[in-house]
């Protein structure tokens, strides 16, 4: 085949290429995609903050009442509301406590006095740590066995598979923790059954100490996983472009990771997002199960002790995180289908 | 000389809930380099089967292909081959593009990406090089901005333009066959006569053999020197064209040509072949036209064979001499 041959031939005339405004540039699609998600996540920690704040009202009791003492007198407690503002009208505590926020300023805690801020920053890379062990044994566990029971569908691996999720699904990650524990932690001297190190401190402490918490909290979100992403790449396997990229002489291997992966991702990170939420709650009973400092046993202890606050501080903290997560994940969408970039 | 693609005796059996049933039997067709070979036939009469089977696209768990069948490329006889040699033939020596070009590009890669995913596998060549030839070849094909459009995902292109990329991608290694599945079925008639005419001048160019699969006689008669009818599994008659339109040598041939609409005929008016091809599980013993046949006699409950008749005219019709079969001028 030679190179001469484009001038005899008829260009096409039927509309050729799609909506010119749309491909413009690449990266210039990519910018205003990434901005209108990051627009739209300005508007959702707005929504968040005032959640986080209203939260006031939704506790029983009166925090000045409580931080007055015991059997306090009216005034006293006018004295203690007026220190804290909450006497003033509702929107303007919101704008003090919003603007203080924005500043790293969360207020004190009314049980310790300390600074709400120092007391989550202390104990929030406990909760991300189990966090990112139970998503990174989550992925671990269910790319594989996933893409295994899609490939060889029908076959024992596949029903195992199938069997196996249902189970994952449906065990509480509380038990699956105490299991952990009784029969790993116990019996080994790697996966100790309390405690936690940062991995500034070490990196191999680290890992010892969030495993098997991560273990147990990721369990069913592996199953989630694995169900997902087979039934993704049954489908996806079975599409047309598929079909061409073996057209083409395409290794099968490479067929599953190129063309397959990619394409079988959004539901995948759809997943990941939506559970993220959900994977935070549940670090609240696994860190009390293995003794680690994370922000649930915080926020337990502050919603007994009606330490407003605290709770507000949490909320704001976590729906942030939640937030920012999803962001993530909505932008990755743009990076695994072009389409959804506009 | 060997013919650029020969394929014989293909009888492909798929694995389904009624068990192993066979949908192709004994399909054999060849076409030789520079030439087009039309293969028609209503829908489910296994011309995507038999293509499939020829391209080794076939699923190895689901489907098998019954012993003595036989594709040779160039000569060099492909059954046989393992998945791994298979692969290297596949998209280098034979291409093949397809019906839905809306549907045949992944989605999540740019075009450039995919016209020079078989470049750089089966020739080896740089990222840079591999761009170089893709954008040439988008040239070649009729894509207006290919300097752009390398960098464009499918979503942009309309379904003219992706199966122009698809016959981009299918052409870069410069195959001796391309197999075209209806490849202007899903698209809008003045970019159907386009995509055929780019077709037919790249095999002007290029030499190479194609297959075409239509279901338009009108296009056989256009694109095709040689044609192959297929009817419920089974290559029924194979001539060329002029001789097939002349000269059509079996009742089912006789009905397509009746039923395609001609110049100056009103599309009421036109005859079709009444019914529809059974499923492969349902085909009946003998010939497997006969229920639909007008010509049908006692003779017919054997299984005809596929007999030369003229010179390159084979039919397989159990009355064929004794009738006198209706053609077009
Ligand atoms: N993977 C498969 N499993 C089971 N049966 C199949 C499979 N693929 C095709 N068949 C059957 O084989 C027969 C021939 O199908 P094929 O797709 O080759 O028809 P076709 O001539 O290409 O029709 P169309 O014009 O609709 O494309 C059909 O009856 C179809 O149901
Ligand atoms: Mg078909």
């Amino acid at each position: 085949m030679t190179n001469n041959t484009a001038a005899t031939r008829t260009t096409a005339t039927d509309g050729g290429i799609g909506n010119e405004a749309e491909v413009v540039s690449p990266l210039r699609t990519i910018a205003r995609m990434v901005a209108r998600r990051l627009a739209r996540s300005v508007v959702l920690l707005f929504i968040v903050s005032i959640a986080a704040f209203g939260l006031i009202w939704l506790v029983p009791g009166n925090p000045a009442s409580t931080l007055a003492g015991e059997f306090p007198s009216q005034e006293e407690i006018a004295a203690v509301e007026s220190a804290l503002g909450l006497d003033a009208p509702p929107h303007r505590q919101y704008i003090d406590w919003l603007g203080s926020a924005l500043t790293g300023d969360l207020g004190e805690s009314l049980r310790s006095g300390r600074s709400v801020s120092s007391e989550i920053t202390a104990r929030l890379p406990v909760t991300l740590s189990i966090t990112f062990f139970a998503v990174v044994f989550a992925l671990l566990v269910a790319v594989p066995v996933g893409t295994l029971a899609a490939v060889r569908r029908g076959s024992l691996s596949d029903r195992l598979l199938t069997v196996g999720s249902t189970l994952g699904v449906a065990t509480p990650s509380f038990f699956v923790a105490i299991l952990l524990v009784i029969f790993v932690a116990l019996n080994s001297d790697f996966f100790p059954a309390t405690g936690y190190v940062g991995p500034s401190e070490s990196i191999y402490d680290w890992v010892r100490h969030n495993t098997l918490p991560g273990i147990a909290l990721g369990l069913a979100l592996a199953a989630e996983l694995a169900r997902q992403i087979r039934s993704a790449l049954i489908d996806v396997l079975r599409s047309d472009y598929v079909r061409t990229a073996r057209a083409k002489g395409i290794p099968e291997r490479i067929v599953l990771t190129k063309h397959a992966y990619k394409n079988s991702a959004l539901p995948v990170v759809t997943i990941l997002g939506a559970q993220i939420a959900t994977l935070v709650g549940g670090t609240v009973i696994i860190e009390s199960i293995f003794a680690m400092p994370g922000i649930g046993g915080l926020a337990i202890s502050s919603v007994l002790s009606q330490d407003i606050p605290v709770i507000q501080g949490i909320v704001l903290v976590v729906g942030a995180l939640v937030v920012a997560v999803n962001t993530l994940v909505d932008i990755s969408y743009g990076f695994f289908d072009p389409r959804t970039r506009q | 000389m060997n013919a650029a693609l020969e394929v014989a005796n293909l009888s492909v059996s798929f694995l389904t809930d009624k068990g192993w049933v066979q949908a192709t039997q004994d399909v054999s067709f060849s076409v030789d380099a520079g030439k087009i070979l039309g293969i028609v036939g209503e829908s489910g009469s296994g011309k995507t089967v038999s293509c499939l089977a020829a391209m080794g696209l076939l699923e190895r768990e689901s489907s098998r292909l019954a012993a003595g069948g036989s594709i040779r490329l160039g000569g060099h006889e492909l059954l046989g081959l393992s998945s791994r040699e298979f692969q290297k033939v596949r998209g280098d020596q034979i291409a093949m593009i397809f019906q839905e070009p809306m549907t045949s590009l992944n989605p999540a890669f740019t075009i450039g990406n995919q016209v020079a995913e078989g470049l750089r596998r089966h020739r080896g060549l740089t990222r840079k090089k591999a761009q170089q030839r893709t954008i040439e070849l988008l040239e070649m094909v009729g894509i207006s901005d290919p300097k752009a459009t390398v960098y464009y995902y499918p979503h942009a292109l309309s379904g003219g333009m992706r199966q122009r990329a698809m016959i981009a991608m299918a052409l870069a290694c410069e195959p001796q066959v391309l197999v075209a599945d209806e490849p202007t079925t899903a698209l809008d008639v003045t970019v159907q006569a386009q995509i055929l005419d780019l077709i037919r001048s790249m095999r002007d160019e290029l030499g190479i053999a194609v297959v075409l699969i239509t279901h338009d006689l009108g296009v056989i008669a256009e694109m095709c020197d040689e044609v192959a009818v297929m009817y419920a599994g089974q290559v029924v008659e194979q001539a060329s064209v002029d001789e097939l339109f002349e000269h059509p040598s079996h009742p089912y041939t006789e009905g397509l040509l009746a039923s395609m609409p001609r110049l100056g005929s009103n599309r009421q008016a036109l005859g079709v072949v009444p019914g529809r091809v059974p499923a492969p599980w349902a085909f009946p013993e003998g010939c497997r036209f006969a229920p639909r046949c007008p010509y049908r006699g006692e003779i017919c409950s054997n299984p005809p064979e596929l007999q030369p008749i003229a010179d390159g005219h084979t039919s397989a019709c159990n009355r064929v001499a004794e009738l006198h079969l209706e053609g077009i001028r």
